[in-house]
């Protein structure tokens, strides 16, 4: 059961505003610590450099897309344990079975509100208090 | 999500013209032939976040158009569909309706003809033949899909830095290091330091402005806290602190060394490369062992293990952005410097570009014009009050002038902006005055990086439409017309910037069947606007169509508006301080040329005596400045007088008369006169008669538009560094009015000056 603000969480998405949006969100619930990076690849450099225990990634993005950065992420015994949620919409429906199969946590389908976010993380962290 | 919304969404809109642009960027592309997955997923990113976008803001229309759009991008780009000339057009015709409602969205202004938005849904399911199905998202995941529980293992917060423990190791390889490698500074100020007021954030402030000098460089420091002693120990007036930084291995030891020029007296400090035995922590501490020891109370504590443990940590990461593991937690705490704390983690990349308000560049813009005129003020007083002026005044005012001028460059580059936006919205106009006009045209851009203010990329729209959506309306013939003539089918207009010593000039080619000359010049008659009997050269009847009231379509059309078009258009241009030229070839096509200043600001201008007045005319309009002999000059029958220069005869302008500051003098221009020889783009020259010449000096430009109203022959005015006010002229009206024969009438300029 673990206290929002120790969770340590990374936003990865090309739009700087979904980013806002999702980090005004997660502050809403108590995170404190919110990166954000704007593709796979840069996620993964941060990934590298700091613990993380949250990442929550749009599925299509320039230069390395969701499902990559996820394939990526499981296959790095240094990352591979951080939980990952990637954001739905109607568009990513057939990468959906490919997520699961890759290991993703959960997903956050768009457009969500604050209330559905916490369920989401409450299915993968249990209570966020 | 309070009141930030409001500025994300601001965020969100200007992401929204970004993708936009990325769309018509990659639609263009995939109408000329291209068929690139990439360009293809680029078209779909765009249009998905935009979509995206909107539904996390609510925009239920713009959700569902995209929504639509986002389906038929998506049957081209699982292969399904081709790109085919046909579906582009439909995306392209998409996107117009896309953009509308995103600025629909964002104005809340008058909506979208919801007619445009059905018929342009209509098209884009008939290419994926079908509905696109219903814009929900919730069971895009499928019901049996259970979410995966993690363990939660706490990371203690930043600034606690205790051994990552995701059971794994960081995996950094103790390798040899790679030459050169990053620079190691250790720095331990003396209490003197302090006691002087000098900082040590001064110096680490050096150290970060070193290492961000290069391209993608950051520091790293950390701050050894072993020598504080317990709280009730402590002694506010001395020196616990030192520090170690790692900087890029691009970091000369010079740049390092001269961040020490101050303050070095008062601490120790030691540069060194990465796996240099000097970094290994033991030199440092013995620099600190050497201070005279009532200086230094610091019992520091060899950092032993931290240093090594750090030192491997850096030369993997490369000096960047490490949150070092480190086995000394409660001695060391890491802190990124680059940005401050934090934030330079996070932010690193977004640090290429920023987003200003522009009221604050126009703030600075204007500030900068009065610091222009300052600067000539304190010129001109040190110039007066000291008839010889001491060598190194004189020194210091040529640096602060050309230091402002610098600033005016530099601010100015701020403001510049591609023309490429505006260019590429002309795209459209194109396709919508084609789509009116039942004509095929082909819109080529050229030069559409070429930079100029941002005020003129605004203004530039509205006299490209208009001439656009004229060259396509008059200019291409009718299919049949064309082919009749041996054309090809498809007109071609090309739209190309570039910049021409201090102007940018903008061409609009077409190859239509060009100006047909007799009929302007019957229809000029009709209107009256020439006299029945007037005889003109063929540039002069191409410059009737910009002549109020002119219209030669034979039907008014929808597009080109009711003849008051190229008269609109060039008013537009010469508010900008900008001219406008035609050529054309009967049967090839016709020409404009725009030629505009790149800055609406300030002008470089030479300041002339003519009948007692001091003026200002732009240095870029004066061919050359010579001193006329009597011998070369030639009065013709009706009294105009003209001057031969190297076998060219040009018209002579007595400027004071002119401007009818002195029409008393006699008009004979007197032997030794200065004259300045003045051209416009169209090549046209005549002989400015002036008193004297005085200086050169950049002026700022206040619109006397604006505070006054338009005058022919002046374009604006200025005030000189004395404080007067002083008229700017425009050299090409004045060569008109010389040349004579369109009516340029310089009487009003002669009211102005004699009130």
């Amino acid at each position: 059961m673990p206290a929002a603000s120790q969770i340590k969480a990374l936003i990865v998405d090309d739009q700087s505003s979904i980013r806002q949006v999702l980090a005004n969100s997660l502050a809403q619930l108590g995170f404190m610590s919110i990166a954000q990076r704007k593709d796979g690849k840069e996620a993964l450099e941060y990934l590298d450099q700091n613990p993380t225990h949250l990442v929550i990634s749009d599925f299509n993005m320039p230069v390395m897309d969701g499902l990559a950065l996820l394939r990526a992420v499981r296959g790095n015994p240094k990352i591979q344990k951080v939980a990952f949620i990637i954001l739905t919409s109607e568009a990513s429906r057939d990468l959906v079975q490919d997520a699961v199969k890759a290991g993703v946590n959960n997903f956050l389908a768009k457009p969500y509100t604050v209330a559905k976010l916490r369920e989401v993380l409450e299915k993968v962290f249990g209570p966020i208090t | 999500m309070s009141g930030d919304m409001g500025d994300i969404l601001l965020v969100f809109f200007q992401e929204c013209d970004e993708q936009l642009q990325e769309l018509e960027r990659g639609l263009s592309a995939l109408s000329d032939g291209e068929s690139e997955q990439e360009t293809i997923n680029a078209v779909f990113r765009a249009v998905h976040s935009i979509k995206g976008g909107a539904a996390s803001f609510g925009l239920e229309n713009l959700v569902r158009f995209a929504h639509v759009f986002e389906s038929s991008l998506d049957g081209v780009r699982s292969g399904r569909v081709a790109p085919t000339q046909d579906v582009v057009k439909i995306f392209l015709k998409a996107m117009d309706v896309l953009s509308d409602l995103v600025v629909e969205a964002r104005d809340g202004g008058p909506s979208v003809d919801p007619g445009r938005i059905a018929e342009s849904q209509i098209e884009l399911e008939s290419i994926i033949g079908g509905n696109a199905e219903a814009h929900k998202t919730d069971d895009v995941v499928p019901s049996d899909f259970v979410p995966i529980p993690m363990d939660f293992v706490p990371v203690p917060m930043d600034f606690e830095p205790v051994p990552v423990d995701f059971g794994l190791d960081f995996g950094f390889d103790p390798a040899p290091v790679q030459a050169p490698a990053p620079l190691i500074v250790t720095f331990c100020p003396h209490d003197a330091m302090y006691a002087r007021g000098d900082d040590a954030r001064n110096i680490l402030i050096g150290l970060t402005d070193a290492a961000v000098a290069v391209e993608g460089g950051e520091i790293t420091v950390t701050c050894d806290a072993s020598a504080l002693p317990p709280f009730d120990a402590l002694e506010p007036d001395r020196s616990y602190l030192s520090w170690r930084a790692v900087l890029p291995a691009e970091v000369l030891e010079d740049t390092v060394q001269s961040v020490f020029d101050w303050g070095g007296d008062v601490c120790d400090f030691t540069i060194s490369r990465e796996g240099d035995p000097a970094s290994e922590g033991g030199e440092a501490i013995a620099a600190t062992d050497a201070q005279p020891s009532g200086e230094t109370p610091l019992d520091v504590a060899p950092p032993e293990p931290a240093v090594p443990a750090l030192a491997e940590t850096s030369s993997a990461v490369t000096a960047a952005q490490a949150t070092p593991a480190v086995s000394r937690p409660d001695a060391i705490q890491p802190a990124a410097v680059a940005s401050g704390a934090n934030g330079a983690n996070v932010r690193r990349t977004e640090q290429a570009t920023i987003r200003v308000d522009l009221p604050r560049i126009d703030n600075l813009m204007d500030l900068v014009g009065e610091l222009v005129i300052a600067q000539a003020a304190l010129e001109s007083q040190c110039r007066r009050n000291n008839a010889s002026m001491p060598r190194e005044l004189g020194e210091c005012i040529a640096s602060m002038q050309s230091l402002t001028r610098d600033i005016q460059d530099a601010v100015m580059a701020v403001r510049a902006q591609p023309v490429r936006s505006v260019f590429q919205r002309m795209q459209r106009v194109v396709r919508e005055a084609c789509s009116m006009t039942g004509k095929d045209v082909v819109l080529t851009l050229e030069g559409e990086d070429t930079e100029v203010d941002r005020t003129l990329v605004e203004k530039l729209s509205d006299p490209l439409t208009h001439m656009l959506r004229n060259a396509i309306d008059h200019g291409i013939e009718k299919v049949e017309d064309r082919l009749a003539a041996g054309k090809p089918a498809i007109g071609h207009i090309l739209l190309s910037a570039s910049h021409r010593s201090g102007h940018i000039l903008i061409t609009i080619k077409d190859d239509g069947g060009g100006i047909n000359r007799e009929r302007v010049l019957a229809t000029a008659i009709k209107r009256g606007i020439i006299a029945p009997d007037a005889v003109l050269t063929d540039d002069e009847i191409n410059n009737l169509i910009f002549a109020p009231g002119f219209s030669t379509a034979d039907t008014i059309s929808n597009l080109s508006g009711r003849g008051v078009g190229m008269d609109v258009v060039k008013q537009a241009i010469l508010s900008l301080g900008g001219r406008i030229t035609i050529q054309s070839v009967p049967g090839n096509g016709t020409v404009f040329c725009l030629s505009l200043p790149l800055t609406l600001a300030v002008l470089d201008g030479m300041l002339i005596v003519a009948g007692g007045a001091t003026m200002v005319i732009p240095v870029s309009s004066v061919v050359e400045t010579m001193i006329i002999k009597p011998q070369d000059t030639y009065v013709l029958p009706d009294g105009k007088k003209m001057v031969s220069i190297r076998g060219d005869c040009i018209p002579l302008v007595p400027l004071g008369s002119e401007l009818g500051l002195s029409a008393a003098v006699s008009d004979e221009p007197r032997d030794g006169a200065v004259m300045l020889i003045v051209e416009n783009e169209s090549g046209a020259r005549a002989g400015l008669v002036v008193d004297e010449i005085r200086d050169q000096a950049h002026v700022v430009i206040k619109s006397m538009e604006k505070n006054y109203r338009r005058i022919p022959g002046v374009s604006a005015a200025t005030i000189l560094g004395d404080g007067s006010v002083s008229l700017i002229l425009d050299a090409p009206a004045l060569i008109a009015s010389a040349v004579g024969r369109i009516n340029t009438k310089l009487s009003d300029a002669r009211a102005v000056l004699a009130a």
